[in-house]
């Protein structure tokens, strides 16, 4: 009966995998960049995300209609296909392609069927999405609630909400899903195991991990996602020497969508990049220079243009800024004793955290001066001091905070101590397995 | 090798299988192609006229093709549902507007916690005054009481026997306590709280007989007078309604 709904789906799902799947830069200029050709089938259709999405980021505050920019878009892909010859199209339906789509079509088959959208969707993330979908302007935005809210991911939402189909709101939401299959099956790549071993790896934390209520518009999903990426292209800067300004371009492309994506979302591209610059050796001090300076000038232009647009920066109200100012010291032992508890609480719920966290432990023992392992302590050390401080701070609601937002901002760094994992197999129970370079 | 290779899809097979099964893919699937549509599903998932009342406001946008956006005030507590049926080509009207969940007047039911402390935890929004006092008494029985009740707004949901007390209201009460109310009418927008609680204890008490209360309500009329609109639909207690001027 309502069979035409699986159908546009099945065609969303495969759409948006052609779409990221084929990049608009011609294979004459990528063949020219040596580094590249270590890169895997996936590492490619991340670059494309990342170089769509920063596209996007233009087109959204310049108000350019999506309309002419998905078009153009498309048309660029065709017209680079088509120079490189239409044998070269990469319609790669390898085994492992056949079990990303196939994973992406039965969640999306959860999206639609559930369709409950997060109390903060509901409340403001969804009008974001709307303002894309009905060719609103960018500073229409200051019309909607919670105007100053980072609008990236509402922004995806709404653009594959709108094209190709133009239907449900959900198939719109079916790119996050696209998103994060890919991300996992992308991470498992650099441990060195067989491949059937790296699907088994990808789809045991896929079950351990997904939960519809991680697609239900909010943007935290998107900060696990493209942390995981980061973590992936990171690996990759602790393993070459060669053309390391190449990995730095792309762990900028991605901070560069993370501030796009939520405030604390800068703050842990921020700790990463951070613990990279100080704990890295293999990356000469020319390019960590590069690498500093460019993300705080990425800074900077997000709020310059906020500026020049005339956008808020901050919601104060939404961040209660004036009681922030009014803090009670004499709170300090109850809120204190309510953030380690709750950390606590949320660190042991969720696997991620309860395999890597010991494993890390683990490590400082056993890989020593390992510099990736450093750099993860470096960070989560800057990031669990950030997470008590954030909310010490938080309005006087600060249980009420806790129970509700302290989950949700943990798993959205999980990804990052996946790295954990990965380091430990590849460095201390595969010792002298062949790895990437 | 070969047989490695099999065992290893094998399990690849199965975990695709756990991640079907854990999340009732089949079933799901079955009632998209079979049962229900999107409509239908939306429906579901946020009721018709009961919590957000999803399925209601959509029925109003395609019954009266709305061409502007009224305004939606939801009596039950959900975040703001302008998203399921705001077009933003469209302008606001507030003098169309949509009342869902909607009552004439609201009981708070304040708990016992303690021998001389009542509590509220729940969201109050939207009242503006309040309006009786009932008071529910072991077996009905009438109890004679003599004090002064203080309302206070407690700051915090969790700690409402340690927070900040902010005292709202203040009645004496030198009579017979049973479940006829006692009529108030004080108007307040402070009984309202998204985060806080409210705590009901007494003071100067010439007598002794609070074991005698389980639970103190109190009512708030609710501050929209249906009869000052026009209703233009009506579906339980789901209004569309529109002001006589």
């Amino acid at each position: 009966m309502y069979l035409q709904e699986i159908s546009l789906i099945l065609l969303q799902v495969i759409f948006i995998y052609l779409f990221f799947n084929n990049t608009i830069i011609s294979s004459k200029i990528l063949g020219k960049i040596e580094s590249i050709k270590n890169f895997t089938n996936i590492d490619f259709i991340i670059i494309n995300i990342i170089i769509f999405l920063n596209l996007l980021i233009l087109i959204s505050i310049f108000s350019i209609n999506s309309m002419y920019f998905f078009y153009l878009y498309v048309l660029l892909i065709l017209l680079t296909l088509s120079k490189d010859f239409i044998k070269k199209i990469k319609i790669n339906f390898s085994y492992k392609n056949i079990i990303i789509l196939f994973l992406v079509f039965i969640l999306s088959l959860d999206l639609a069927y559930t369709l409950e959208l997060g109390w903060d969707t509901q409340w403001f993330w969804y009008l974001k999405a709307l303002n894309f979908y009905q060719d609103q302007n960018f500073s229409n935005l200051k019309n909607l609630p919670i105007k100053a809210y980072p609008h990236l991911g509402p922004y995806i939402w709404g653009f594959f909400w709108k094209f190709p189909f133009g239907n449900f709101e959900y198939l719109g939401r079916i790119v996050y899903i696209f998103f994060y299959t890919l991300a996992i099956f992308s991470f498992s790549e650099i441990l060195k195991i067989n491949n059937h071993l790296k699907y088994i790896f990808s789809l045991i934390i896929i079950i351990a991990t997904y939960k519809y209520d991680l697609f239900n518009g909010d943007s935290d999903i998107l900060m696990f996602i493209f942390l995981l990426f980061a973590a992936k292209f990171t690996y990759y800067l602790y393993q070459s020497k060669k053309n390391q300004l190449l990995l730095i371009l792309v762990l900028l492309g991605i901070a560069n969508i993370l501030i796009w994506i939520k405030y604390e979302a800068a703050f842990f591209i921020l700790f990463l990049i951070s613990s990279i610059f100080v704990c890295n050796k293999i990356i000469n001090k020319k390019n960590k220079i590069v690498m500093i300076t460019s993300f705080f000038f990425l800074i900077l232009f997000k709020v310059s243009m906020l500026w020049v647009l005339d956008m808020p920066m901050i919601d104060d109200k939404s961040f209660g800024l004036q009681e922030t100012m009014y803090f009670n010291f004499d709170e300090f032992y109850y809120r204190i004793t309510n953030i380690l508890f709750f950390i606590f609480v949320f660190l042991v719920q969720s696997p991620i955290y309860l395999l890597t966290l010991p494993l890390m432990i683990i490590s400082i023992r056993l890989l020593k001066a390992n510099p990736l392992n450093i750099t993860i302590l470096l960070f989560t050390f800057i990031f669990f001091s950030f997470t008590i401080f954030a909310y010490f701070f938080k309005v006087d609601q600060i249980v009420f905070q806790l129970r509700f937002s302290m989950g949700e901002f943990l798993f959205s760094a999980s990804g990052i101590y996946l790295l954990v994992f990965a380091n430990f197999l590849n460095t201390y129970l595969l010792k002298g397995k062949k790895t990437y370079n | 090798m070969k047989k490695i290779n099999i065992l290893y899809s094998l399990i690849i097979f199965f975990l695709i299988t756990v991640i079907i099964n854990n999340n009732h893919i089949f079933k799901k699937t079955f009632k998209i192609i079979k049962k229900e549509s999107y409509s239908k599903r939306i429906e579901n998932t946020y009721g018709y006229c009961k919590g957000s009342s999803v399925g209601y406001l959509r029925f109003i946008k395609e019954k009266f093709k709305l061409n502007i956006n009224p305004k939606i005030i939801n009596f039950a507590i959900t975040p703001p549902l302008d998203w399921s049926i705001y077009d933003l080509n469209l302008n606001k009207d507030e003098s169309k507007i949509i009342l869902l969940n909607y009552k004439k007047d609201f009981n708070y039911i304040f708990t016992k916690q303690k021998i001389n402390s009542w509590v509220f935890k729940d969201i109050i929004q939207n009242t503006k005054s309040i309006n009786k006092i009932k008071f529910k008494t072991v077996n009905n029985d009438d109890t004679f009481l003599n004090g002064t009740l203080n309302l206070y707004k407690i700051n915090s949901n969790w700690k409402y026997s340690s927070g900040k007390k902010d005292l709202i209201y203040k009645k004496k009460i030198n009579q017979i306590v049973n479940s006829n109310p006692i009529i108030i009418d004080f108007k307040t927008k402070k009984f309202n709280s998204y985060f806080g609680s409210f705590l009901i204890e007494f003071e100067n008490l010439k007598n002794n007989n609070l074991d005698n209360i389980q639970s103190i309500i109190l009512n708030s009329n609710n501050y929209i007078n249906i009869e000052n609109y026009k209703i233009i639909n009506q579906d339980k207690d789901c209004y569309y309604v529109s002001s006589r001027n």
